[in-house]
């Protein structure tokens, strides 16, 4: 097939020049019930977050105006951005050993990335506070063997968020990170230590450039489940650390303010839109999540 | 998330009717089904208005079987209604969301008094039926327009005597006395009590506790922060005080009273200073078993409901001739009994109807900071 003949395969194939009418009407009923189920009750957030108490941009305004919430915004944002960095770079280093291991040690790695995975989020954040908590497993063992004195707070704070959460999101992180270092190509790297580079130069310049999609892929996605964390936050934080979803739990369930719970529901939703808008001119969203 | 939680009740509910023995499996998981299916189908049917049968609700746990036994069933027995009681999360943003989805299915739902005011003002619950209701049955300080008390609870300072060194604490004179007192503090999260401990700590007196000096109380909390390990439900504060994470601090006395049985009073309470709060049943607008809601609530008033329910779960009387007849190894654990009464405060409801809102976010942006 030569260049012009395979770039008309590609217009006629593309999803939005050529999707008959038949297809559309598959897809009706799921657009359907999506629309009544899903963007109906978005739509009456974001109706609720203009109107409630009264019409107008109020709610808005207190975003400028209080202290409070710009904190919860800027504990949100760093949480997760942390998060994000430590769940790269962890998921990072075992997708690179998994891709090096040999098949059998490589199933092992796998388990043990996925079953924690299907572990209730809530046992694991009542796990960590029995590791972690002044009188835990980890402290009186720390203690008790001398080589701290005092125990050390590493649970209802910032710190214990944070464990709990890049412990949550490490397979989120593996999966496109090994999806995408296993595309690539080892001639090249191959071709780059016969040309004379180091293993390092080589991993460097070669493979870390190739892997960067995956990288960019796997940070989102941590990223932007990370925004949205109630459970984690709630329980290890212990009343230190309120990020975005509990503020807005407290808001509707407890002090019946529901403008300002949905004002703040809708700054995450437009964050997430904007940042999956942003991040689709760098990666292939469609391919990230799974829908390529 | 309202709407899941909901979908949740209303499983319970049908599990519990599968319990007791008034569905059959394939009914109920035809119910569980469409629950999970399709709540469009379920949305549309009225799921308990046809029966007679009045819904209470509440937080879960314990507390189902407790209200059903002390409360639901001997009524049920009187008044040939049926009544069901499930466990959920009826805070005033779920009867909010209910009452505006224009599908309501409970009749009465565990509250806090002060929501009775804030929900009140937007017309979401009904006044109660005096005629039906006998407001003479509760202390004067328990009865509100939309609502009386149907038991009471007290925040009492629970301390771990083990870490005291079998000391006292002088009710919440102590909750700052980090001198004798060294050691974290429980604090609840949803306010109640939280920053009367505080306040009292610093020194305010008793009488002069309400309003709160929310300024005062904040200043202080900001200079201790570290010192307080927040507890927002039962459960985990029983589990500060067993993991022996804090040596005192606010705890509901059903949660302290526990404690001090399981620990043989290693962990143990004091009434001095404790803040007597009402638990009320809220009436949802429109309720679907009409005004017979008002006869179960005034059913519960009776002294030997009030008492059963302390037996079974540890909720003290609000009809203080049921604290009068306690035998003595109940009276120790009634907060509404007199002599452990005059050593408390009782909650200025009105006060928190005014602040909540404002104070509650204040205060978990403060701890947060």
């Amino acid at each position: 097939m030569n260049t012009i003949a395979a770039k008309q395969y590609q217009q006629k194939t593309h999803p939005r020049m050529r999707f008959p009418t038949s297809a559309w009407l598959l897809v009706l009923p799921l657009i359907l019930v999506l629309g009544v189920l899903y963007a109906g009750p978005i739509a009456s957030v974001l109706w609720l977050s203009v109107t409630d108490p009264s019409p107008g941009l109020g709610n808005y305004e207190r975003l400028l105006t209080s202290d409070a919430l710009q904190r919860v915004l800027w504990s949100t944002f760093r949480i997760s951005a942390l998060t994000t960095l430590f769940a790269t770079l962890l998921g990072y280093l075992i997708a690179y050993t998994m891709l090096h291991a040999s098949a059998r040690h490589r199933h092992w790695i796998m388990a043990f990335v996925l079953v924690p995975f299907w572990v209730s989020v809530l046992v694991r954040a009542f796990a960590w506070l029995t590791l972690l908590r002044t009188e835990g497993v980890l402290n009186t063992a720390l203690v008790s063997s001398g080589i701290i004195t005092t125990p050390l707070d590493l649970v209802r704070n910032e710190i214990g968020v944070l464990i709990g959460m890049v412990h949550y999101m490490i397979p989120y992180a593996v999966l496109p990170l090994y999806a995408n270092m296993q595309g690539i190509d080892r001639r090249i790297l191959n071709a780059s230590r016969s040309l004379g580079a180091s293993p390092w130069t080589t991993f460097i310049r070669v493979f870390l450039p190739l892997s960067a999609p995956g990288v960019a892929a796997a940070a989102l996605l941590v990223f932007v489940l990370a925004l949205g964390f109630l459970v984690t936050p709630a329980i290890l934080g212990g009343g230190r650390v309120v990020m975005i979803a509990e503020y807005v739990r407290v808001q509707i369930m407890q002090t019946v303010r529901w403008g300002v719970g949905t004002m703040m529901a809708s700054v995450l939703l437009i964050t997430v839109v904007f940042l999956l808008a942003a991040m689709s001119r760098v990666v292939d969203i469609r391919k990230l999540f799974g829908a390529k | 998330m309202v709407k899941q939680r909901f979908h949740e009740d209303l499983a319970l509910l049908a599990v519990e009717r599968f319990e007791r023995g008034e569905l059959d499996r394939r009914t109920l998981l035809k119910a569980l089904g469409a629950l999970a299916l399709g709540p469009a189908v379920l949305a549309s049917s009225e799921v308990s208005a046809q029966t007679k049968e009045i819904v209470m609700v509440n937080y879960g746990g314990d507390a189902v079987r407790a209200w059903d036994e002390a409360w639901a069933q001997p009524f049920a027995a009187d008044a040939k209604i049926k009544v069901s009681v499930i466990g959920g999360e009826p805070t005033a943003g779920a009867i909010k969301a209910m009452v505006e989805s224009g599908k309501i299915v409970w009749d009465a739902a565990d509250a806090e008094a002060f929501e009775l005011a804030i929900l009140g003002r937007d017309n979401l619950i009904q006044k109660y039926d005096y005629t039906k209701v006998d407001r003479n049955k509760v202390r004067p300080e328990f009865v509100f327009d939309h609502g009386c008390a149907s038991y009471l609870y007290s925040v009492v300072n629970g301390y771990n005597a083990e870490k005291t060194g079998g000391r006292i604490p002088n009710g919440y004179k102590d909750f700052l006395n980090f001198k004798d007192f060294p050691g974290k503090r429980a604090m609840h999260k949803w306010l109640v009590g939280a920053l009367e401990a505080v306040l009292l700590g610093s020194g305010v007196e008793p009488d002069k506790l309400y309003p709160l000096d929310v300024k005062k109380a904040f200043a202080v909390l900001k200079d201790h922060k570290d010192q307080f390990l927040l507890w927002g439900g039962g459960a985990a504060s029983q589990q500060l005080f067993r993991d022996g994470e804090v040596v005192m601090g606010n705890i509901w006395h059903t949660r302290a009273s526990v404690l001090d049985r399981e620990s043989k009073g290693k962990l143990t309470w004091t009434w001095d200073n404790g803040i007597v709060a009402p638990g009320v049943l809220k009436v949802p607008v429109k309720n679907p078993a009409g005004p017979a809601v008002f006869d179960l609530i005034a059913s519960i008033q009776k002294p030997e409901r009030q008492i059963a329910l302390l037996k079974i779960l540890g909720n003290s009387p609000a009809n203080p001739a049921a604290s009068a007849m306690l035998p003595p190894d109940l009276q120790k654990v009634d907060c509404g009994y007199e002599p452990n009464y005059k050593r408390q405060i009782p909650i200025n409801t009105t006060w928190y109807a005014e602040n909540y809102d404002r104070v509650q976010d204040d205060f978990l942006d403060l701890m947060a900071s």
